[in-house]
């Protein structure tokens, strides 16, 4: 059942992928805006595929450490290095179309680094709880320094949530939201970016600044209005409204889409991430070993969080805060780590139905 | 067949966070199809890319007179214009103006010129006027022409168009471009420089009231579809207290008495009828009838105007543009008389039994060399005379001794003198600007002996006293001031603001434009007194008799002053003044009624006696058999 739910789910993203590339005609290559996302769309598929079967290989002690630190150098790197775009330095240059954003890569490792130590200290509470909060205080500083405080209350959360699965006392967990709600307002007050405030500002007062943030806002919701039920269908991508917004075809990914295909294509949004939730779940609570269930755990509720924080951003609940969609938004590390995302859900379900097949 | 797992580790907090997610999607989902299906964004103002914004225009309110009738409207203003900016697309610019001069026939080196004048703002996207005004049939001719050009269209505007007559031209101004001088004041406020703005009379002070609000609206470059609007708000519209038909029997009246006075006065002049109309509540100051002649017609300001007729008002040398009621200040004559009786009632100078006996003149001698004696006649020998007396047969000699005292070996009579007199003038609200709800008005003067000091670098002399007393000498005032004045005695000392618009309304709304009115501390006793005796005045004993309609009792006063140097002989010009309030009992209306070249008794008077016969017997009983 969950294999045939979370296969609809992937169907309709990957439906809602090619119709969203399918406007985007500029440079179109096989229904893709150029050969990058072609190209990033192709590593992803194997990157899943990869997952989906070496998934014992994900879980191995060294690869886990190793990754996780390399993503944190990533992180230090891309602080030091990278190249400051929109007022935030978030990605270092490979070469030209190429590009690392270390806080991306940084989810995964998150992931796997979390699974692999609620294995290996499920028993000690006081441990576990620890070494989780250490390894996310790290990264969330780090992103928070580019400045990226979308990425680090995203991460931030997802700490709690890691904690709350790894089973810590109510008490500890308040003690610890406490902290870091707390901590935040500090944290906005010190390293928070004009360009941040600008979103954050306009985001309350959508009059402010008509060709500055509050102008994309109100092109978002104008696009979206425009959608309608079922949407004119297909449109090229520069009779959009949002033609002329920066980086609209990964943070307004949704607006987009709902533009061309109206309400129908939010519900089968929805569906697709309610999909993913639940056969997530499922899957997580067949799995044969603490790995298994916390990295599909946080893997199923890594693309949930994401998806509604684009929802939220793109129907005005949430400032902009560049949370792509998942699997629709164009991008090429969130594409690729997403898929590896799916393929470890994929993987451990596979690998629940192989071994209930032995046992049988 | 899971069982060892369930004890291996606890799965149940994974259970809690997806239900948490699960309810988080549902609310988020309920939220977004709200948003999208639901949510109108009307209030939003939203900035399409690749589309213009511009704005949309509010239609300015109109003036009307007290029945409703329209006064100043917006008329269709239809304009054949290039934008610049589109002129080029499509085809060649040059084959476009070429098309222009075919189908217009003005010659394509001045069509080039117009658009170079007009491409001096930056914005390419304005369109620059080719032809303003358009008659209807040579719009449809012109639109089917230019229908499918892209850069050449017949723009919808609006223009003032006002009452043709001149009954209200001065009243309602005109509206205009923005003075390059004011260019900086009206950008502050938020005005585009292409906008018309009020210049003169009503247009110029309701400006923002009448202007309203701009609209905007967005518009898709590509097919015109207006994709957001804002709607613009319209002006408010103003309603005077002024009766199209009263004014016109004031014009009319004033007209007809300006003429008698300059024939009878025999004096040779420029034959320029000049004279002034203007009736007020006497409790709330609205402005009844308010005429000046020379005037101009309506047609002046109308539409796109008339810049020979426009010329000719500038060049006119009887300055139909000057405002008699407000522009210009005139010496009052005798009906000062009645603010100089109050100042001496108040100081004690007088009683209602003060009796003088007038002789026909007094004598003083100079201060300055005793052996000359000057003497200060009266307009005829009155004998002896009480306060009321004094002030109905308006004797000259009765107000020297009020105003300057007289003082010699029989009789020691102190007077006001002239810083008192100043005092009581100044209380009454002259030397000061009433005001009043259009622009342009002048203080006039009230002399004192500093000011003569100061201005003329000469002594104030018992003469000037004298002078003073009866509304010659240096005092000037406007005829709006004076009716502000004679209404502070009909209602008891407050002096009201005088205005012409009563209500501004807009479509839901009705404000009525009300001010406060002013108390003057003076006694009740002097007041009513000195409405007895200008009842006495227009008494069949009194001099203002010939203002008062029949049926009817009136206070009034008439003042004859003389002004400029002696024309014939000893005879000089005069102005005619009358200054009255009706009805006696309870005083509803003050008037003033002034001529440049008049008598106050023969030719001001029946201007007041025809407007308040009309007033009261038309105006006011069409009203209150509407009423009931």
């Amino acid at each position: 059942m969950s294999t045939k739910i979370l296969t609809t789910a992937i169907i309709i993203f990957l439906f809602l992928k090619f119709i969203f590339n399918n406007s985007d005609k500029s440079n179109a290559i096989f229904f893709f805006s150029d050969l990058g996302q072609l190209a990033t769309f192709l590593i992803g598929i194997s990157m899943m595929t990869f997952a989906i079967y070496f998934i014992n290989f994900l879980k191995n002690d060294v690869f886990v450490i190793t990754f996780f630190s390399l993503s944190i150098l990533f992180l230090l790197l891309n602080y030091f290095f990278g190249l400051e775009e929109y007022g935030s330095t978030r990605r270092i240059y490979i070469f030209s179309s190429f590009s690392i954003q270390p806080s991306e890569i940084i989810k995964l490792s998150l992931i796997l680094i979390s699974a692999f130590i609620f294995d290996k200290f499920y028993n000690k509470k006081i441990i576990l709880i620890s070494i989780l909060f250490s390894i996310y205080l790290i990264p969330v500083i780090f992103i928070q320094l580019q400045p990226d405080t979308s990425t680090a209350i995203f991460i931030s959360s997802f700490a709690l949530i890691a904690i709350f699965l790894s089973g810590a006392s109510y008490k500890t967990l308040s003690g610890i939201t406490i902290g870091i709600f707390s901590l935040l307002p500090m944290i906005f007050a010190i390293i928070i970016a004009d360009y941040q405030l600008d979103r954050i500002n306009s985001f309350t007062d959508n009059s402010m600044d008509p060709l500055g943030s509050s102008y994309i806002i109100n092109l978002v919701s104008e696009a979206i209005k425009s959608g309608g039920l079922i949407g004119p269908g297909i449109i090229n991508v520069n009779d959009s409204i949002l033609s002329n917004v920066i980086a609209a075809n990964s943070d307004f990914a949704l607006a987009l889409i709902i533009e061309q295909l109206g309400f129908l294509a939010l519900f089968l949004i929805i569906l697709g991430l309610i999909g993913i939730l639940w056969s997530g779940t499922y899957i997580s609570y067949a799995s044969k070993n603490k790995f298994d269930y916390f990295v599909t755990l946080l893997s199923t509720y890594a693309l949930v969080m994401q998806g509604l924080l684009h929802i939220m951003v793109n129907v005005s609940i949430l400032p902009a805060t560049g949370t792509t969609l998942p699997f629709i938004s164009n991008g090429n590390n969130a594409m690729i780590i997403n898929f590896i995302l799916i393929g470890l859900i994929i993987g451990v379900n596979k690998k629940n139905i192989e071994s209930d097949k032995t046992k049988l | 067949m899971n069982e060892p797992n369930k004890t291996l580790f606890n799965k149940s907090r994974s259970i809690i966070i997806t239900g948490l997610f699960s309810i988080i999607i549902f609310l988020i989902a309920i939220y977004s199809s709200y948003f999208i299906v639901i949510n109108d964004m009307e209030n939003q103002t939203i900035r399409i890319v690749d589309s213009i914004e511009r704005n949309t225009l509010p239609l300015r309110g109109g003036i009307y007179d007290s029945n409703g009738r329209q006064l100043a409207k917006n008329i269709p203003r239809l304009k054949l214009s290039i934008i610049p900016n589109q002129l080029t697309e499509e085809s060649n610019g040059i084959a476009k103006l070429r098309l222009i001069e075919d189908v217009t026939g003005i010659e394509i080196s001045k069509l080039e010129n117009i658009l170079i004048n007009g491409l001096n703002s930056n914005d390419l996207d304005r369109p620059i006027t080719i032809i303003d005004a358009l008659s209807n049939d040579d719009a449809i001719i012109y639109s089917n022409k230019f229908a499918n050009v892209k850069g050449i269209k017949i723009i919808k505007d609006v223009m003032r168009e006002y009452e043709p007559s001149s009954l209200f031209s001065r009243i309602l101004g005109n509206t205009g471009l923005i003075d390059q001088s004011l260019k900086d004041e009206y950008i502050k406020k938020g005005y585009s420089l292409d906008a018309i703005v009020g210049k003169s009379g009503l247009e110029f002070t309701y400006e923002d009231a009448l202007k309203g609000n701009k609209g905007k609206q967005t518009i898709n470059n590509n097919n015109e579809k207006i994709i957001l609007e804002q709607k613009a708000t319209n002006g408010q519209d103003l309603y005077l207290a002024i009766d199209y038909d009263l004014q016109k029997k004031s014009y009319e009246t004033l007209l007809k008495y300006a003429n008698k006075g300059i024939i009878d006065s025999e004096i040779e002049t420029d034959n320029i009828l000049i004279g002034s109309v203007i009736m007020i509540d006497v409790n709330s100051g609205n402005i009844l009838s308010y005429v000046s002649i020379p005037d101009y017609k309506g047609t002046v300001f109308s539409g796109l105007g008339n810049d020979s007729d426009l010329n000719n008002l500038f060049i006119d040398s009887s300055k139909p543009l000057l405002d008699r009621n407000i522009m210009e200040n005139y010496p009052p004559g005798s009906i000062f008389k009645p603010i100089v009786g109050i100042g001496a009632l108040e100081e004690n100078i007088a009683n209602e039994n003060t009796t003088i006996n007038t002789k026909g003149y007094i004598t003083i001698q100079s201060e300055l060399d005793p052996s000359i004696e000057y003497v200060f006649n009266d307009w005829a020998v009155h004998g002896p005379l009480d306060f009321k007396e004094g002030l109905a047969r308006s004797s000259d000699v009765y107000y020297y001794y009020l105003s300057g005292g007289y003082i010699d070996e029989n009789e020691n009579f102190n007077g006001l003198g002239v810083e008192k007199i100043n005092e009581y003038a100044t209380k009454f609200g002259l030397g000061t600007t009433t005001g009043i709800d259009l622009p342009g008005e002048i203080n006039g003067l009230v002399p004192s002996k500093k000011w003569k000091d100061d201005t003329l670098n000469e002594p104030w002399v018992i003469g000037d006293t004298y002078q003073l007393g009866i509304g010659q000498s240096y005092l000037r005032v406007s005829p709006t001031q004076m009716v502000v004045a004679i209404a502070a005695i009909a209602n008891n000392g407050y002096i009201v603001t005088p205005k012409i618009v009563k209500e501004i309304r807009n479509n839901e709304n009705i404000y009525q434009y009300t001010t406060k009115n002013k108390e003057i501390n003076i006694k009740k006793s002097s007041i009513t007194l000195m409405k007895e005796s200008m009842k006495l005045a227009a008494d069949p004993y009194g001099t203002a008799h010939a203002g008062e309609p029949k049926g009817m009792t009136i206070g009034g006063k008439t003042g004859t002053a003389e002004f400029g140097t002696v024309a014939e002989k000893t005879k000089y010009k005069t102005h005619g003044w009358f200054a009255g309030f009706a009805p006696y009992d309870e005083p509803e209306v003050a008037i003033i009624t002034f001529l440049n070249i008049g008598v106050g008794s023969t030719h001001a008077a029946p201007i007041a006696k025809e407007i308040l016969d009309f007033y009261f017997k038309r105006i006011k009983n069409l009203n209150s058999m509407s009423t009931y």
